[in-house]
């Protein structure tokens, strides 16, 4: 009986190497070799330099701002995540056709779904080195203060999980798009702008803004909060003190509330991303 | 080992657009098949649809029998191609590229190393393997494009205009890689809408015009039955031709239309006939002991054939 070895997803065994047969890998395998080679390519890219250096003066900035870098973590930690989701997902299958690149690993014996999830990974690991360097820095600074509270593992954790929802659906937008600034167009105009004013319309109208992604992310900052919030406090909006009659509601998501909206964000545009990708025509 | 390509009702349509109209062809064996036609034809179409880069509107492609679009991974093991010229990650260096190919082509990472070296030395990239690919010229990139289509060995090969956007040096290089790859036992079906490379490199010719089917022959078959009457061929002496000389070669060559003198060297002849008109007129230089250097057909008959069919068929 011949032995069989497994390589990066690659059985190799006695017999094949006779007869120098190609063993295509399986998904798994492959999905892992476009991750590497995905990986090296945004790392020694311009935009992962200027990305990081821009995350690294900004934590510089706030070490002079603030005294209390783990409070600042959870207003920064979300905006970075969806930095860096855009930096490297806008263009990730949009750039795929716009750029051309598609034609290159596309006529290969590889799904697509393999090329997808290979690419998401790789952004994924991408923008956790630059969500990591601000979370070195943070912590950091909250060691020598000694000021780390508790919760702060699960808001790491949390934040993470938050950068997965949010590449999922810049990877959807990008597969949308025929162009890269199309893609980038619809990721800002989504997760910038339009998450944060449905959340501040929801205080004033007033609604649950339980299908906004950033309303889910909340939870990265009230885990810290002890006793955790109520699910909504209604009173005059202090935002606007001098219109005295406005009322407003603010919602606060419950944990569970939180990571089932993250969760959702996480896998309803990631397989609608590949649907859109696997249809897509080149 | 069986080597085929096949279109069954083979359709793509853009809206109203039908940009390929019910192919039906099987291409066997080991040979170099031109892919013919003019710009915006079904070229680029056709060869998508065969790597799975697009989805036909109706029929199937079948490489070695096995059906492109519900076996993809298994259909193309056994293709190489290179369509369009496409990007490839500009912060890899050609070694890292064709490694990523190598390696989800399964390519064993013992021999992966050794295989890169050699295809790169076939498209003469071997000074670049370790420079980043961003920095290339297109020409270039077409090579690296090139080479991962060789990496794996492949039966089979798909080249969407390969000599698209080099050189005249390049598009030499890469008419001549085409042309060792037909002495190893491949079949290859080449795009062009350049007549003399298909004349150049390929066996048999598959003509076509706005989405359909005009002939699928070999070279010699079709300009037999479609080339008009008259041909062309162009001759080279060794020394400039006397003026007596070349009233000689008026009166003495047969079936003779127009003679048109490059210069007192060469020239380039118009007869009127086929294969043994042109082979009455070698072997008349030849007895007139002209220093006769260079006798080529001027494939105008390709030409001609091509020309003919668009006006008569479509």
């Amino acid at each position: 009986m011949s032995t069989v070895k497994i390589k990066n997803g690659i059985k190799f065994n006695a017999e094949n190497k006779k007869k120098q047969v190609n063993i295509i890998p399986n998904n798994f395998g492959q999905i892992k070799i476009i991750t590497k080679y995905t990986l090296l390519d945004y790392i020694r890219s311009r935009r992962f330099i200027i990305l990081s250096s821009l995350i690294f003066g900004l934590s510089l900035l706030l070490l002079f701002i603030t005294d209390n870098m783990i409070n600042v973590w959870a207003q920064m930690a979300p905006i970075i995540g969806i930095l860096s989701s855009i930096f490297f997902g806008s263009d990730a299958i949009a750039g795929e056709f716009q750029n051309k690149t598609g034609y290159y690993i596309i006529p290969n014996p590889i799904n697509r779904s393999s090329i997808y999830l290979g690419k998401w990974l790789a952004a994924y690991l991408a923008s956790s080195l630059v969500l990591g360097g601000y979370l070195i820095i943070t912590l950091i600074v909250g060691l020598i203060n000694k000021n780390i509270p508790d919760q702060f593992i699960y808001s790491i954790i949390i934040t993470w999980f938050f950068l997965a929802a949010g590449l999922s659906v810049v990877f959807c937008l990008s597969a949308v798009s025929k162009s890269i600034l199309t893609s980038i167009f619809l990721d800002v105009i989504l997760l910038l702008w339009l998450n944060i004013l449905l959340i501040n319309i929801a205080g004033l109208i007033p609604f649950e803004p339980w299908f906004v992604l950033n309303y889910g992310g909340e939870i990265i900052g009230t885990i810290f909060m002890d006793p955790y919030p109520p699910h909504v406090i209604v009173g005059n909006n202090p935002l606007y003190p001098k219109m005295g009659g406005i009322t407003a509601s603010i919602y606060t998501p419950s944990l569970l509330q939180g990571f089932t909206i993250i969760g959702l964000y996480i896998i309803i545009p990631m397989i609608t991303g590949l649907i859109l990708f696997k249809k897509k025509e080149f | 080992m069986s080597l085929t390509i096949e279109w069954v009702n083979l359709s793509k349509t853009f809206d109203s657009f039908i940009a390929v109209n019910n192919f039906n062809i099987k291409i066997e064996g080991a040979k170099c098949v031109g892919f013919l036609g003019p710009n915006g034809s079904g070229k680029t179409t056709t060869l998508k649809m065969c790597t799975g880069l697009m989805n036909p509107s109706a029929g199937d492609v079948l490489i070695n029998g096995i059906n492109v679009q519900k076996e993809k991974k298994k259909a193309l093991c056994s293709i190489g191609s290179a369509v369009e010229i496409p990007e490839i990650y500009p912060y890899l260096t050609p070694r890292e590229a064709l490694m990523m190919i190598a390696k989800i082509r399964g390519i064993s990472p013992n021999s992966c190393t050794k295989k890169i070296i050699q295809v790169l030395q076939e498209v003469q990239m071997i000074d670049w393997i370790d420079k980043r690919i961003g920095k290339f010229s297109r020409g270039m990139k077409q090579r690296i494009v090139i080479a991962s289509a060789l990496i794996n060995n492949p039966d089979i090969l798909l080249f969407d205009e390969p000599t698209q956007g080099l050189d005249p040096r390049g598009m030499n290089e890469i008419r001549e890689i085409i042309k060792s790859l037909k002495t190893k036992g491949k079949l290859i079906l080449m795009s062009s809408h350049l007549l003399d490379e298909v004349s150049q490199v390929c066996d048999e010719v598959i003509m076509i015009d706005h989405g359909k089917i005009l002939d699928y022959d070999s070279i010699t078959n079709i300009i037999k039955k479609f080339a008009g009457k008259n041909n062309w061929v162009e001759i080279g002496f060794e020394n400039p031709l006397s003026n007596s000389m070349k009233t000689n070669l008026i009166r003495e060559l047969p079936k003779l239309i127009t003679l048109e003198w490059i210069d007192d060297r060469n020239v380039k002849m118009q007869y009127q006939g086929g294969f043994e008109i042109s082979s009455k007129i070698l072997k008349k230089i030849v007895e007139m002991n002209l220093g006769i250097i260079n006798y080529r057909p001027a494939w105008r008959e390709l030409e001609d054939v091509y020309m003919n069919l668009i006006k008569t068929k479509v």
